[in-house]
């Protein structure tokens, strides 16, 4: 094999590679981003940056076994919610207000975020997964 | 020449590390030993009175001869107060226990904040003892209080939650003239609290 064919495979592979991760990965990559600076703009005052909470005050979301309930943080990040929960073994008990501002698709991309950033998640909760579980829940 | 220089020198180099007095400043005439001499005013911290989070009554007397830190709040603030109170809590957790320093945080919202309500938002964050106060009354009476902080508390219908206020944090020294004033939503703001407040517990450390 010439050097020259061998370098034009590699770029050929290399190519392949790039355009078949590049469909769902920038997709992935677009959630996430926005889901980050919407997190920042709307939940990372009380959830804090890190996502760990605050104390018994706000609690944590990163290494939260609340994770588990996903179609209820999906609710829970437009409708808000009250009254005690536990997470961790740890109970709070202050009410989270309601987020109306936010559409369909800014709660799948802070839901991608969060389970991509925290739940061991590799994949977008698209808008319309999304859009499905809040209008189970819509009130 | 020389020890000119060095009285200079003396009467300066101490006074480069002490924190500034903010706010208004008025010169006063008095009579000293059949002279008349002139001297300055600062600006103090007027009288208070406040009930705290045990339903206690808590006054500007409470805080004589303490360095405090004050701010204003409200618990269900879903904006800049969570901030704030992230950023206090890091200042407590260093000076915890600490019998020359307090912490005076007023609730700019007595209607929902009642002290059952101060007392278990203190709890949540972590917060027992009488070190940090946290504290209601007369919504006007707190109004005019965060004036004489020289920092903005009151009533917005455009605001989320119906209410604004400042972020700050103020420091008041043990004669409450005040000695600082920092951005209480930011880790750097809360950084250089905790300096200027080793800087003034030197101050009475020296004397």
């Amino acid at each position: 094999m010439s050097k020259a064919f061998t370098g034009g495979f590699l770029v050929l592979i290399l190519g392949l590679l790039a355009s078949c991760q590049s469909e769902e990965e920038i997709k992935r990559q677009k959630y996430f981003v926005e889901g980050l600076r919407l997190y920042t703009q709307h939940c990372a005052n009380c959830h804090q940056p890190d996502g760990k909470g605050l104390e018994a005050l706000y609690p944590p979301l990163n290494g939260s076994d609340y994770l588990v309930n996903k179609e209820k943080v999906i609710c829970l990040i437009r409708y808000g919610m009250s009254g005690p929960i536990e997470v961790n073994g740890r109970r709070f008990n202050r009410p989270m207000p309601a987020n109306n501002q936010l559409t369909d698709i800014d709660v799948a991309a802070i839901t991608t975020f969060i389970y991509n950033k925290w739940g061991n998640e590799k994949t977008i909760t698209d808008v319309r997964a999304t859009t499905r579980v809040l209008d189970k829940c819509r009130k | 020449m020389v020890p000119a220089l060095a009285a200079l020198l003396a009467a300066c180099s101490p006074k480069d590390d002490r924190l500034p007095i903010l706010g208004e400043r008025e010169p006063v005439t008095k009579t000293v030993d059949g002279k008349t001499v002139t001297d300055t005013a600062y600006y103090s911290i007027p009288p208070f009175r406040f009930t705290n989070q045990d339903g206690k009554v808590v006054s500007d007397r409470d805080y004589d001869g303490k360095i405090y830190i004050a701010d204003f709040f409200f618990t269900t603030c879903p904006t800049i107060c969570p901030k704030m109170k992230t950023q206090m809590k890091r200042v407590y957790d260093k000076y915890r226990g600490n019998p020359d320093l307090r912490i005076l945080s007023h609730t700019i919202d007595p209607q929902h904040d009642t002290p059952e309500v101060l007392k278990e938002f203190a709890k949540g964050l972590g917060v027992a003892g009488e070190q940090w106060q946290f504290v209601t009354g007369p919504k006007e009476e707190i109004f005019k209080t965060g004036k004489s902080y020289m920092v903005v508390a009151q009533e917005d219908k455009a605001a989320p939650g119906g209410l604004i206020h400042s972020g700050h944090f103020i420091l008041v020294d043990k004669d409450k003239h005040v000695r600082g004033m920092y951005d209480g939503t930011t880790e750097e703001g809360a950084d250089k609290l905790m300096a200027d407040i080793d800087k003034l517990l030197a101050e009475y450390h020296h004397e």
